[in-house]
């Protein structure tokens, strides 16, 4: 079974162990972006990092971008500067780079992400900047922007996770942290076509999570989670 | 030696329902765990006689549930009675508190009568942690200070927005212990690398989560880099020096 990690990230010199535990794992693929200090400030480095991975892996890794939206027009300038180097989607961290989901500081970078035909993946779940009904929000402003809400909106807001889902055409979500016991009933109440499989490798562990979804019951297309969902996330051949 | 130092037995919460008692060992056995303190489902919503149900539903089960006690706070000097018969009457080994769910501050002056009594009855307290605004780690850790002689287990160890406080207080209180359920993995191997191994024990949420939570649980202690010395520890060795599993 073909299998694509839909969320995984990289530090200074992480591009070896992600290839080694993608290996290790049987994972063809993987969606890469920038983590923690090249997320929340040190977006530039960030970006050329993980596009210089693409650059050397493209059979293995599509790159995306991050942008503080703090730094306005310089952040969009950034992530014009990250596409040119190949890189083709946006990571957005509320409660990392420090503004909510609703506030109007994002727009620019979402509005940059409608032009480019960008999805947008974002680390949801933390109070109180990136619950997934304001996750819900943004995706309802920008209905032309594919989203995912990653962690699966991990953890004490899981009541919403259904409605906001299923408010949403453009929303996706991404499994990494998120219990069987709560994917099995959220596919029957908004769709398998919903789910795509992430490791937040290194945060959490690629061979932990994929563990997870081959305990999911036999009912559940593990195929779609595994990498058929996330081609139609990601749109257009990246 | 396996224990599982977090579950839930039998109950209602909302439209979840819990594991029947019969099903929950069989389970256990499917898992290799050999022991497990059982919580209450629904008595975070109505404490009175919670305690009785769950003593009645691991009746049958000695040697393998070990049911511990949850009172609710705001009934002042009730939930003390309550708590004291809970543990001298049905032989309950614990305390189990959700603050969030049971809406109460570790603060509040009606909470800190039953934590002294916790301590004359020479019992643990496990609470629900990593959910703002009444279950954080820093929170535990307050509490700590003002009780050194009180043991406190933060179960979740922090979930996935606070295991860093978590660690903190940890690190910090020699009277707090951490129960990593549904923590990151990295959070795991960050704590056994700058916490004690001796505060770290093993749960797995077992009756609000299903038998592939416990799996799941259960193998990510085991890919920690640890000897398996420690890591007997963290499944058995270090709760049974907080709770009483002889009597």
């Amino acid at each position: 079974m073909k299998t694509i990690d839909g969320n995984a990230t990289l530090e200074r010199g992480g591009v070896k162990a992600l290839l080694e535990e993608m290996d290790r794992s049987g994972a063809e693929r993987a969606v890469i972006g920038p983590a923690r200090n090249f997320a929340a400030v040190d977006n530039r480095a960030g970006n050329s990092y993980v596009a210089a991975a693409v650059r050397r892996h493209p059979d293995r890794f599509t790159g995306f971008a991050v942008a503080s939206p703090w730094y306005g027009k310089k952040a969009v300038a950034e992530l014009e500067r990250a596409r040119g180097l190949g890189l083709s989607g946006l990571k957005i961290f509320p409660a990392l780079q420090g503004f909510i989901l609703t506030d109007p500081l994002i727009f620019p970078l979402m509005d940059f992400a409608e032009r480019a035909d960008w999805p947008v993946w974002c680390a949801a779940g933390a109070p109180i900047a990136a619950m997934p009904l304001q996750l819900a929000e943004l995706a309802e402003t920008y209905p032309r922007v594919r989203f995912m809400m990653g962690y699966g909106g991990f953890c004490d807001f899981w009541y919403d996770v259904p409605d906001s889902l299923n408010r949403c055409p453009n929303l996706w979500i991404e499994t990494s942290y998120i219990h069987p016991c709560q994917i099995t009933p959220w596919v029957e109440s908004c769709g398998i076509s919903k789910f795509v499989f992430g490791s937040d490798h290194p945060f959490s562990s690629l061979p932990l999570e994929l563990k997870k979804i081959g305990l999911l019951n036999d009912s559940i297309d593990k195929r779609a989670i595994l990498g058929e969902n996330l081609a139609r996330f990601l749109g257009r051949p990246r | 030696m396996i224990i599982d130092a977090h579950t839930h037995l039998y109950g209602r919460w909302l439209n979840l329902r819990g594991i029947k008692p019969r099903d929950f060992v069989r389970i256990m056995d499917e898992t290799g765990i050999d022991k497990a303190c059982v919580f209450t489902l629904e008595g975070f919503f109505d404490a009175r006689g919670t305690n009785d149900t769950l003593a009645a539903l691991a009746k049958g089960f000695e040697g393998r549930l070990y049911p511990w006690a949850t009172v609710d706070p705001n009934m002042g000097d009730i939930a003390v009675k309550d708590l004291r018969r809970a543990v001298l009457k049905l032989g309950m080994r614990g305390l189990k508190i959700h603050p969030w769910l049971q809406a109460f501050s570790l603060t509040n002056s009606y909470f800190l009568k039953v934590v002294e009594e916790t301590i004359r009855l020479n019992i643990p307290i496990i609470t629900h942690n990593g959910s703002p605004p009444y279950a954080c780690p820093t929170q535990v850790g307050n509490l700590a200070k003002k009780f050194p002689e009180a043991k406190l287990i933060l179960a979740e160890a922090g979930l996935k927005d606070l295991w860093l406080d978590a660690v903190a207080v940890g690190k910090k209180y020699p009277n707090v212990y951490l129960c990593p359920a549904a923590s990151p993995f990295s959070a795991v191997l960050e704590m056994v690398r700058s916490v004690p191994i001796e505060k770290l024990v093993f749960g797995t949420d077992l009756g609000f989560s299903q038998k592939e939570e416990v799996l799941l649980e259960m193998e990510k202690i085991r890919r920690l880099p640890l000897t398996e010395a420690d890591r007997e520890k963290i499944f058995s060795g270090n709760i049974t020096k907080l709770v009483d599993f002889e009597t």
